[in-house]
């Protein structure tokens, strides 16, 4: 494990349009789904995307897939920028950064078998033969826990688990240096979810690979993550390692998040921080630091007026924030 | 918090559910019991599959007919079997004294009709309420659940609200007839965390108020944490733990109960390794003979295989309430060990 940088997003802001009318539409608005994100990666590291939905943390995942643009800034995977790669580099990327969806009853081709299913990136990226293919499939199968024997069923012949399995297979089959993990576990069962966590951490070991991981749940963050940002508003409000996080959150949102989470025993009970209201609409974020509208521990009228940036928290050596606190 | 805890209003003796499919008949529900007490949250906690919803349904009689059909077992509500009760005392029962909020508030809100009318429903169905006053009863338990300015929310539709906002009205429309008993399936799961801690302690709030009793329906030991007096763990089709939240959380006795707790990751401290119980639960047609968890558990022994337990109080300080079908049990020391 080194530790070259593998992904870095430099400003990075995603803005949907909004459009009315439907033959002389126009542009009525912007979505700011994402809205000005920095971040670094190392390589073999995890890291992990929380917030709540519409937070942008799946945007963010998708920025870095290129399977969306950015309306403004970089994303750089091994120093390259992602969305001006063309032919061979482009290809070559493909390979490298594959992801592994939320949803295993979607994200698989029911007219599919899993043989064709996991061995697609093969087939378009390589030219191998028929049996090199059989071979490599076999192997991914093995290595995510299925038979190679089960290369010929279909998707709906297999359980969620082992459907997510497949999805897994299929990511790895082109040994790709990073995956992108979209809410890899929340639509699996309590006991299946810990045994894709369990492989997903085996695999991260055994492939070398690197983790952007999008998830809600923390418990899950916890147990997966090297560092973590949390997003609210397109923003990313505070960004740290697992361990100094959950030690001490020092931005309010981050607190208020943490507080809303359940306990682990009847006896405990966190001090809540009760947040008014719902997240506003990204259409139109509130001025200044996008939290303030909610906050309980708003600093002043700074907080309406400057946005605040993501900076060392004192006394910390890599535990960033973003609030006029610090 | 005091919460007063009262007699026993609801209790479901071996209720039995079965499920006609082409391949045969099916129990999705094979002799569960239950008991709640007035004022008290019971959690049923399971995986998806484990009949857990399929309980509440055959509870409240609105299993989806002619496929499924509650077969056995008494329903007993205030010392009367709802199962003798004719489909029109049925619906007096429905929404009036037992009440139901579902997972999903986008489906079970009807998207033409407006919020207010939809209260209003419930309200005109059940109680007692001239015409004119409707709307007022409506506003007033839009008001309950916290709906910021209901006056005017009551004009509007499903689609101008937002997640936590339709939970929220799905709750009125439950709690609008006073009911005793309110089952909720999975409320939260749709909505984001810090929306549900509001919900959940929303739902706190009313049962403090009205000594509201509720049947928790949930896959999270968060909420049974945060929420329950008392859980039972179901699984494939049958309870197979029950006894008051703590002993549960301290002491669980079936391997499956603790297997589950085991394997969930917490954001209080960092685990190593997770446990993971291996295979997936059985299919209803695929049931072992025996016990139904012993292809999974590290536990079993050879009568494992041929004799489903019967539910064997654990000997500890919880008292008779808390049981087990696990043999493991007639060794009154036995607890699960910790992995």
């Amino acid at each position: 494990m080194d530790n070259t940088e593998i992904l870095r997003f430099e400003g990075v802001k995603k803005h949907f349009p909004i459009t009315k009318g439907v033959i002389f539409s126009r542009q009525a608005g912007q979505v700011h789904a994402v809205d000005g994100i920095d971040l670094a990666l190392a390589h073999g590291q995890t890291l992990a995307l929380v917030g709540e939905s519409g937070c942008g943390k799946t945007t963010t995942a998708r920025l870095a897939l290129r399977l969306e643009t950015p309306t403004d800034g970089r994303v750089m995977v091994d120093g390259e920028d992602v969305h001006q790669l063309q032919g061979a580099a482009l290809k070559r990327y493909r390979t490298r950064v594959q992801a592994v969806f939320q949803d295993p009853w979607s994200s698989l081709n029911p007219r599919m078998r899993v043989r064709d299913i996991v061995a697609e990136t093969l087939r378009v990226n390589f030219s191998l033969s028929r049996s090199e293919i059989e071979q490599r499939v076999a192997k991914v199968l093995l290595d995510v826990g299925l038979k190679p024997e089960q290369a010929l069923n279909y998707p709906h012949e297999f359980s969620g688990g082992q459907r997510q399995r497949v999805a897994i297979a299929s990511a790895l089959i082109s040994n790709p240096k990073m995956l992108i993990l979209d809410e890899p576990v929340s639509a699996l069962d309590v006991s299946i979810r810990s045994q894709i966590m369990n492989l997903l951490q085996d695999l991260q070991q055994q492939y070398g690979m690197t983790y952007l991981l999008v998830a809600h749940d923390l418990g899950t963050t916890r147990y997966m993550a090297d560092w973590l940002a949390v997003m609210y508003l397109g923003r990313i409000v505070e960004y740290a390692t697992v361990d100094s996080l959950f030690k001490e959150p020092r931005n309010p949102y981050t607190k208020a998040l943490f507080s809303a989470a359940l306990p682990d025993h009847p006896d405990k009970r966190r001090e809540e921080i009760i947040l008014t209201g719902e997240v506003p609409s990204p259409i139109d974020p509130p001025s200044g630091c996008s939290f303030h509208p909610r906050c309980p521990l708003k600093a002043g009228s700074i907080c309406e007026q400057v946005e605040p940036k993501l900076k060392l928290a004192p006394g910390t050596k890599n535990h960033l924030v973003a609030c006029h606190l610090y | 918090m005091a919460k007063i805890i009262g007699e026993t209003i609801l209790q479901v003796e071996n209720l039995q559910t079965e499920l006609h499919t082409n391949i045969g008949v099916q129990r999705p529900v094979d002799g569960v019991s239950l008991s709640l007490r007035q004022g008290e949250t019971l959690g049923i906690v399971g995986e998806s599959g484990c009949g857990k919803s399929m309980t509440a349904l055959s509870i409240l009689g609105v299993v989806p007919k002619p496929a499924a059909q509650v077969v056995g077992g008494r329903v007993m509500f205030n010392g009367q079997d709802l199962r003798t009760f004719s489909e029109q005392q049925m619906r007096r029962i429905r929404g009036g004294s037992i009440s139901m909020v579902l997972q999903d508030p986008q489906t079970s809100l009807n998207p033409v009709y407006t919020i207010g009318g939809q209260v209003t429903e419930a309200i005109a169905l059940h109680r007692d309420v001239p015409r004119r006053s409707l709307m007022s009863h409506a506003i007033d338990a839009l008001r309950q659940v916290r709906v910021a300015a209901p006056e005017q929310r009551v004009k509007d539709y499903p689609h101008q609200m937002s997640g936590g906002m339709k939970q929220r009205v799905s709750g009125a429309i439950a709690i609008s007839c006073d009911p005793h008993v309110l089952i909720a399936d999975e409320p939260t799961t749709a909505l984001d965390v810090t929306i549900q801690s509001q919900y959940l302690r929303l739902l706190r709030e009313i049962q403090e108020k009205t000594g509201l009793s509720i049947i928790f329906i949930t896959h999270d030991f968060g909420i049974i944490a945060n929420m329950c007096d008392t859980v039972a763990v179901m699984y494939a089709g049958r309870v197979v733990e029950s006894g008051p939240v703590r002993a549960i959380f301290d002491e669980p006795r079936h391997p499956y109960t603790r297997a589950l707790l085991n394997s969930v990751p917490t954001m209080d401290r960092h685990v190593k390794r997770l446990y993971s119980i291996p295979g997936q639960p059985p299919a209803l047609w695929d049931r072992p003979a025996g016990c139904w968890y012993r292809n999974r558990c590290p536990f079993a022994e050879p009568r494992c295989e041929t004799q489903y337990p019967p539910a064997i109080a654990a000997k500890n300080t919880a008292g008779s309430n808390h049981v087990a079908n696990c043999w493991k049990l007639e060794d009154s020391t036995w607890i699960t060990p910790k992995s």
